[in-house]
């Protein structure tokens, strides 16, 4: 026991980490040894005392959060923080890159990798880019900006499985099954057209043609054309969306009906590879309307009008703010 | 699992990691939130700001000596600058810095077992009567059990500085427990 607890008094005690370890009987080997020195030093009884007392004395008037309360924040948090996809070390042999700089100063860069047996297979969009990918039966995936699938092409034709991350629109050749694994759940079908969804906390299928089978722990759909499913506090909500206007962001159009402006700057972020800076109380409020890629004013235009917001350009950066003149 | 090892997950990119995080830390970084503002939006948004930022930036993120401390320092920066910004719009009010309500009492039972009715008000009365930093100063040291390390990182002051703070008010508590109770205590505690 270190002799500087010979010159404390009780205020210095009361203070002390070691000396409150013991009063909160953390630690059983501290309290041995305590009490010996204790014995050994009788005239140290009444700081001790006084210590123990004024350490314990005090009660703090609060009101603990409902574990629901709790419960819903970490719900809002884990919605906000998409877990990345861990990439695997990739074994290619070589890849070809075809760039191609489009005249609206987008530009789309195409990555085919040409594997060797029981090769995996890494095609990712970057962000401010979208690309297509031919799949080794001749099945087709528009793959959205900051999106990325990883397949065995090896194994391709006797198990047509990718993994996704973000956002893809597939057009399935007949042939067996053909299962897309997300991070929140899977879908499976035959032959068909269908977009996956999973930016942003996400997990939303829309079937285009054919049939396509949904699940998501242990919750399963089977969609219909022109039927949808999102998965919502852990179940599949299932719903009806347009076929014609469905998936647009194909043609560079982003549409958005009641949706917090959160998903709506995450996806700007990704097509236009910016980083959108603004307050929470204005990430979630609800947006109804779209934006195109073909330019980042008036797209910055489109969603900040009619919400009475304003932005601001700094170089990559762009803050959005509530517009001069109101509020 | 230590939390230095729960630290490198989260930097290694697990998203478990900021869960565990998140449900070892919540209940407390509410409840020290809550002392700073009584809006509960204000709180939680700035709660969840926190997290989020953390994640995003998991890979830049300094190992922290305490997990906690690293933390409320977060929230509480956060909570400050949200107010600061609501005041700004609302009046010329200064905000934050001095901010911290809450009513600290002295424990009931120990009250009825050692103190006079008339000791109990005015230690009471003395304890309302605390500044905010006091209040902060002490609710860090005996509710949420940091050390002056850990003290100084949250509230920004020196090492001398937080620890003036909590003797101050100790010394007053000291003064007007002192002479009725202890060797009563004492005997108490010698035979528990």
């Amino acid at each position: 026991m270190n002799d500087r607890y010979l010159t404390y008094d009780a205020i210095n005690l009361a203070q002390d980490e070691e000396f409150l370890r013991w009063v909160r009987e953390e630690d059983n080997a501290q309290a041995t040894e305590w009490e010996a020195w204790l014995a050994a030093h009788p005239e140290k009884a009444e700081p001790v005392a006084e210590a123990r007392l004024l350490a314990r004395a005090l009660r703090f008037r609060e009101e603990k959060p409902a574990p629901e309360q709790i419960e819903a924040l970490w719900a809002r948090i884990h919605a906000a923080t998409p877990a990345r996809e861990n990439r695997r070390p990739l074994r290619v042999v070589r890849w070809v890159s075809i760039a191609a700089a489009a005249a609206i100063a987008l530009l789309l860069a195409f990555f085919f990798l040409f594997p060797g047996p029981g090769e995996t297979v890494q095609v990712r969009a970057q962000r401010g880019e979208t690309l297509e990918h031919a799949l080794p039966d001749g099945s087709r995936v528009q793959l959205n900006a900051g999106s990325s699938l990883t397949y065995d092409a090896a194994q391709w034709t006797d198990n047509r499985r990718l993994r996704l991350s973000g956002e893809a629109f597939f057009e399935v050749e007949k042939g067996n099954r053909f299962v897309v694994e997300t991070e929140r759940g899977s879908v499976e079908v035959l032959g068909t057209s269908f977009n996956v969804n999973t930016h942003d906390g996400q997990f939303r299928v829309e079937c285009y043609s054919g049939r396509v089978g949904v699940s998501s722990g242990p919750a399963e759909e089977v969609l219909e054309p022109g039927q949808s499913v999102a998965l919502m506090d852990g179940s599949l909500k299932k719903a009806r969306f347009d076929t014609l206007s469905g998936a647009s962001w194909r043609q560079g159009r982003f549409e958005y009906e009641d949706k917090p402006l959160a998903l709506v700057f995450a996806e700007l972020e990704r097509q236009f590879d910016i980083s959108i800076e603004a307050a929470d109380s204005i990430r979630q409020r609800r947006y109804t309307g779209f934006f195109e890629r073909n330019s980042l004013d008036s797209a910055l235009y489109l969603v900040c009008w009619p919400m009475q917001l304003e932005s601001t350009v700094k170089g990559q950066k762009i803050q959005i703010g509530p517009a001069e003149g109101t509020n | 699992m230590t939390e230095e090892q729960l630290w490198r997950q989260l930097k290694a990119g697990q998203k478990s990691a900021l869960e565990q995080l998140y449900r070892s830390h919540a209940e407390a970084l509410l409840l020290y939130g809550h002392k700073f503002s009584a809006d509960t939006q204000l709180v939680e948004d700035a709660v969840q700001d926190l997290f989020l930022e953390l994640w995003q930036n998991r890979e830049k993120a300094a190992q922290a000596s305490s997990v906690r401390a690293y933390l409320l320092v977060a929230l509480r920066r956060r909570i400050i600058r949200r107010m600061e910004r609501q005041l700004r719009r609302e009046s010329t009010e200064e905000a934050g810095e001095n901010l911290f309500e809450v009513e600290i009492s002295i424990d009931e039972q120990i009250a009825a077992r050692e103190l006079s009715a008339e000791r109990r008000v005015q230690l009471n009365h003395a304890l309302r009567e605390l500044s905010n930093r006091q209040k902060e100063a002490l609710y860090l040291k005996y509710q949420l059990n940091l050390n002056y390390e850990d003290i100084c990182a949250v509230m920004d002051i020196n090492y001398q500085s937080a620890r003036n703070l909590v003797a101050s008010a100790l010394k007053r508590l000291k003064e007007l427990m002192a002479g009725s109770w202890w060797p009563l205590f004492f005997i108490f505690s010698a035979f528990k």
